[in-house]
């Protein structure tokens, strides 16, 4: 994933997968992101302006929750940031129903015997 | 198989809804002035004339301006897919503006459009017309036809531009006489003065000049940037695919506080503790002004708050913009952000309002009492008997003496005509006089006791 800048890219899966979520309902707010910032720039993960220029990149991903959480190894991890950060100001109901989607696709995955293929 | 049938409504019917359709006289001029403003105009004329009690209102810009092809094509009603994509900073929307608008108001709609290097063509929709035939007969003005009603219209020489002319102006024509429809004219005009200069007031600059019977508007802004006291709020930015949300909270200054031109721009202290609340920007021009949209209750301690909205125009299926592009419907998220953000300028503007009685507690002959119980609050003002020039008087008086000017004093509190100051103060500040005509009222009476 060529953005011109260096970012980890399981920091970048795990951001796009959480604003996707959070950008459920077609908005994504200031609190949702000062959450996401409080994750990865207070602990030196990222810096502010990278975290914008991902917000920026986010708008223009085609890519779907299924691809975008396919990408994420600690899916864990990456759901519990994600759902925090909705909750932000109040976790809306579409944003709710991409949170479930997403326990649902993971659920399907381990009865399927698939696991996270990169996590478990 | 079901057979088909034509229910193509009747194009005079169908006329008479789309007149129906809600607009004011105001929001249908602002409709036209958003068309002139996407044609890039630096300059839009309005014009209400009457030639021998008949009105005709002309708004002529100095925009790109439309070739005879265009105009055909843009005089068709719904001549733009609402679903289609605008410009960002296009503040069209359906491609029915100019129509509705215009047939909400007047009988005829005329316009004349010349794109640079063109000839000027002009166009007809006769409402009267439509309806007699019953027939959606467009008329295409003829080249004479066109030039002997832009002579007796002088229209200058520009390179491009547009102009659109009413006639057979409804709220004109339904007046009783002469007089009548002079007097609903001059406030028709007055009253469109003010709905521009607000609602445009952020692109009334040195780039675009709108004029109403010649006099240039200044601009209105809602939240007195400018002025001193104004206190400008926390930004909050929401980011979605179609582009940014930009909310802002603004503090007015108390209206005490306002000088007789800010005053009276804003309508009075009444309009300004009517405008409290939310203000909608649509690519810069104001959709709504006011009104909390349930996020706030509107009450006089809140007066002074505002939250500004900045949206685009790409953004109006989320919006729910209707074709007057004067109602917007809030998404729940942004509410959200509105609901964390308005509770600052709200403090700030009951702040305001304390801080105002704070100033009248240190007054030296009153005293403020606050009474809180269980949520309710009330106020009451009391003379303060512990004023040294009372004291005085008091301590040379007979007991008897002493009683009944502490009871009178007591009654003076008790009768303070409350009510009477607060619709003074709040309907005109400026005409509450305090020290001048009190000393005036204080001499005079001394002179009759010295007498």
């Amino acid at each position: 994933m060529d953005r011109g800048y260096d970012v980890d890219e399981q920091i970048q899966a795990q951001i796009n997968l959480a604003l996707a979520i959070c950008a459920h309902d077609g908005l994504i707010s200031d609190a949702e992101i000062a959450s996401l910032q409080s994750h990865y720039c207070d602990s030196g993960r990222i810096t502010e302006s990278e975290m914008e220029r991902l917000v920026d990149a986010f708008f223009e991903e085609e890519k779907t929750l299924e691809e975008l959480l396919s990408l994420v190894d600690d899916v864990d991890y990456a759901l519990r940031i994600s759902e925090e950060a909705a909750s932000a100001d109040g976790l809306d109901v579409r944003e709710n129903f991409a949170l479930e989607r997403c326990y649902r696709l993971i659920s399907e995955k381990l009865s399927s015997g698939e696991g996270n293929a990169k996590g478990d | 198989m079901p057979r088909e049938i034509d229910a193509s409504p009747p194009p005079s019917s169908h006329l008479a809804t789309l007149a129906r359709m809600g607009y004011s006289f105001n929001a249908a001029i602002a409709d036209i002035l958003d068309n002139s403003i996407t044609a890039g105009a630096s300059q839009i004329d309005i014009r209400l004339v009457s030639f021998g009690g008949l009105y005709r209102l002309t708004i002529l810009d100095n925009g790109s301006g439309m070739t005879s092809v265009d105009l055909m094509r843009n005089m068709v009603i719904g001549c733009k897919d609402p679903g289609s994509e605008r410009e960002v900073n296009d503040l069209g929307r359906f491609g029915a503006g100019l129509k509705t608008a215009s047939f909400s108001q007047a009988r005829i709609l005329t316009v004349f459009s010349w794109a640079e290097k063109s000839k000027i063509a002009g166009a007809r929709w006769d409402t009267d017309l439509v309806k007699k035939r019953n027939k959606w007969c467009l008329l295409e003005l003829s080249d004479g036809e066109v030039s002997e009603e832009m002579e007796s219209l002088g229209v200058p020489d520009a390179a491009s531009g547009t102009l659109v002319c009413w006639d057979g102006i409804h709220s004109l024509e339904d007046s009783e006489d002469r007089h009548a429809s002079e007097r609903v004219s001059a406030a028709l005009v007055s009253d469109l003065q003010n709905y521009i200069a607000l609602h445009f007031h952020r692109f009334l600059s040195p780039k675009l000049t709108i004029t109403i019977n010649g006099v240039a508007l200044q601009p209105i802004d809602p939240f007195m940037s400018n002025v001193p006291g104004y206190i400008e709020g926390q930004q909050e930015v929401v980011r979605s695919k179609k582009g940014p949300i930009t909310i802002k909270a603004h503090n007015l200054p108390r209206p005490s506080s306002l000088d007789a031109h800010h005053l009276a721009l804003h309508g009075g202290a009444k309009k300004i503790t009517e405008g409290q609340g939310i203000y909608l920007y649509r690519n810069k021009r104001l959709i709504s002004g006011g009104g909390w949209h349930g996020v706030a209750a509107r009450t006089e301690l809140n007066n002074l708050a505002r939250i500004q909205i900045d949206i685009n125009s790409r953004m109006d299926e989320e919006w729910q913009t209707d074709v007057k592009k004067s109602r917007l419907s809030i998404p729940l998220k942004v509410k959200q952000v509105l609901k964390r953000i308005s509770p600052v300028p709200i403090k700030r503007s009951r702040g305001a309002h304390k801080y105002a009685g704070k100033l009248e507690e240190a007054s030296a002959l009153w005293m403020v009492c606050t009474n809180e119980r269980e949520g309710s609050e009330s106020v009451s003002y009391i003379a303060d008997l512990s004023n040294q020039k009372i004291a005085d008087l008091l301590s040379v008086l007979e007991s008897d003496q002493r009683k009944k000017l502490i009871k009178y004093l007591g009654d003076l509190s008790a009768e303070l005509p409350v009510k009477h100051i607060y619709h003074a103060v709040g309907s005109n500040p400026r005409s509450v006089q305090r020290e001048e005509d009190v000393d005036r009222e204080i001499a005079a009476l001394l002179g009759d006791v010295d007498g």
